[in-house]
């Protein structure tokens, strides 16, 4: 009996193990945000998705995973080219505030998100401490311009655009249910 | 500290009753192989999450969502499998099915929980000093103090389990705390399909239409989680209680004084363990309502001081701000946004540190001052009080001032510059 017991165990730890280093997946699973989805806001393409807490680096620089609920993210693509930003590519130099509501319209988390890279490349995001609930997130762009960013605008080198846009843009996405799965 | 006070009692409490529970029942129904079969299930789950927190601690190899969809998964088939074995408990086969399954549902309990608590001491925000530093320390004080409060706790409620009468009560208790937890796991385990994990591959989707009521449920283990841990405190109390009222006098037959003082002795015994035990279950709703509500509180910002106008110019007396401590401030641009802006004077120096009320990274929550430290109100941070007015980071965002004939002077124009942080 003790034996098979002990058999058990072993098994037990073992398969855990194996399980464990089998993952061929890197360590994280994005959550898509809203039933919206992808959504064309002005040039470009965003998307929202979440996941576990992570660490930063410099540490400083964002909120630290230790009292945080969940990572939050926008991901962007440019999908014209009225700005020089290449069509399909990241757009740096973005001001991203977001503001988190709740069913009845209350705000219950604001803040800014902070341009950085993980391993699946560039984006806009940041450590957040948000109580489980059903959320609304309304995203306000602002344009490079606020961060220093110049535009060619002469005829021979100029982009499209006379210049950046100058109230920022917004985008909402609805029906959030977040719950932590980690 | 108070944070893992109530956070590891916040994880471990209902997988903590439900396991001596199930260990009492097994060593009550089975005897010595009943208490070896499940002792084997909890090393098992303890040395699992030991593996799965080293694995997880050291590689990027743990996706933890997929893992508790499939832990949910378990606890639900060993609930079942347990609850249906309970019913036909006369049986010869129904000992190898509890047994097992009771085992299977305890590791299982533990190896949903207790990995990430494993992990808290290795993801503890030191500010960068360190595990020496009276962060880290007070930090792992709260967490081994919650950890051995929980064990004396389990220790405690497994006499009083072992002992109440008839077996049926403690079975029942344990029957309904499984429930309880399995009700719960039933939402988080749809968890993946209502917000359309991709890795899922399921062919189904999740509408409102259709599973209106899996979303719902879902959302209500969410918005009611603390309801389903209450619900097992009540029914752990339920038991201390029955227990501490079946000792309250001596029932059984006695033939001379001694044996009377003997099964006085016993029930006294008991009566004090359930006490322990309950006094221990009150130490928990301490910790999980008011050090929680405590420790998550919304930091008030401390009303703003006065100032003077002087044309273009705010001027605020240096004798009121070289106490050493946080001064707020806040300004009515033309544009009718508030403009808020701290000072604080530098230890050890005559320097001022003096910044927007903002940072880049948490936008205009806030500063307040705690233990004579300045704290930002959304993330926490202690600053650098020496590094306040420097650009970057957590710090406040720089607000250029003056020194003249005694007053601190701030240009309108600056501050204007500043109110896209307060919109």
């Amino acid at each position: 009996m003790k034996k098979f017991l002990a058999l058990l165990l072993a098994v037990m730890m073992l398969s855990v193990s194996a399980f464990a280093l089998a993952e061929e997946e890197a360590g994280f699973d994005e959550y898509e945000l809203g039933v919206e989805g992808e959504q064309e806001v002005g040039f470009m393409t965003m998307a929202m998705v979440y996941f576990q807490p992570v660490d930063m680096a410099p540490a400083d620089l964002a909120a630290p995973r230790e009292g945080s609920d969940l990572h939050i993210e926008v991901d962007l693509t440019a999908n014209e080219n009225p700005y020089g930003f290449p069509v399909d590519g990241w757009v740096p130099y973005l001001s991203i505030d977001y503001v988190i509501k709740d069913t009845e319209g209350k705000e219950v988390v604001t803040g800014s998100m902070m341009p950085m890279a993980a391993s699946d490349g560039p984006h806009y995001g940041n450590n957040i401490a948000l109580p489980e609930g059903e959320y609304s997130v309304t995203l306000s762009i602002k344009s490079p311009s606020e961060n220093g960013y110049l535009l060619h605008v002469d005829d021979e080198t100029g982009v499209e655009a006379d210049g950046f846009w100058t109230e920022p843009l917004e985008a909402t996405w609805t029906g959030w249910k977040f719950v932590k799965e980690w | 500290m108070l944070k893992y006070l109530w956070t590891v009692t916040q994880d471990l409490f209902v997988a903590v009753t439900l396991v001596t529970w199930m260990h009492a029942v097994l060593a009550r129904r089975y005897g010595k192989q009943g208490r070896t079969i499940h002792g084997v299930g909890i090393i098992a789950g303890v040395v699992a999450s030991a593996v799965m927190a080293a694995v997880k601690g050291n590689s990027n190899k743990i996706i933890s969502s997929h893992w508790n969809h499939y832990i949910y998964a378990f606890i639900l088939g060993f609930t079942l499998i347990f609850i249906l074995s309970s019913l036909f408990a006369g049986k010869r086969w129904s000992k190898l099915t509890l047994c097992l399954s009771g085992a299977g549902l305890s590791a299982a309990l533990i190896f949903y929980q207790l990995p990430g608590v494993m992990l808290y001491p290795f993801n503890f925000n030191t500010m960068g000093e360190g595990y020496l530093s009276s962060y880290y320390m007070v930090r792992m004080a709260g967490w081994l103090l919650a950890l051995l409060l929980l064990v004396a706790y389990s220790r405690m409620l497994y006499n009083c389990a072992l002992h109440i009468k008839p077996l049926g009560a403690v079975n029942g208790l344990l029957t309904a705390g499984a429930l309880v937890n399995a009700a719960y796991c039933f939402g988080r385990f749809f968890a993946p399909w209502v917000n359309r994990a991709k890795w899922l591959k399921w062919s189904v989707k999740y509408t409102e239409e259709s599973y209106g009521w899996i979303g719902s449920w879902m959302m209500f283990t969410a918005y009611q989680s603390m309801l389903f841990i209450w619900l097992t405190a009540a029914l752990a109390a339920a038991c201390l209680i029955i227990c501490f009222a079946q000792n309250v006098r001596v029932t059984e037959p006695w033939d001379n004084p001694a044996q009377h003082r003997k099964l006085r002795a016993r029930n006294r015994h008991f009566r004090r363990t359930a006490c322990g035990a309950m006094a221990a279950l009150l130490l928990f709703t301490g910790f999980l309502t008011i050090i929680k509500a405590y420790d998550t509180r919304v930091v008030e910002l401390s009303a703003p001081e006065t100032f003077t106008e002087d044309g273009d110019r705010i001027l605020v007396p240096m004798e009121a701000v070289n106490d050493f401590h946080l001064h707020r401030f806040e300004w009515q641009t033309p544009n009718g946004i508030d403009v808020r802006w701290i000072v604080v004077r530098k230890p050890n120096s005559a320097s001022y540190g003096v910044g927007l009320d903002a940072c880049e990274v948490c936008g205009n929550a806030g500063y307040y001052e705690r233990n004579g430290l300045v704290v930002c109100r959304r993330c926490d941070v202690v600053m650098n009080t020496n590094t306040i007015g420097f650009k970057g980071g957590c710090n406040p965002i720089p607000l250029p001032y003056q020194v003249e004939g005694g007053n601190l002077v701030f240009a309108m124009a600056d501050l204007i510059a500043g109110e896209r942080e307060f919109k």
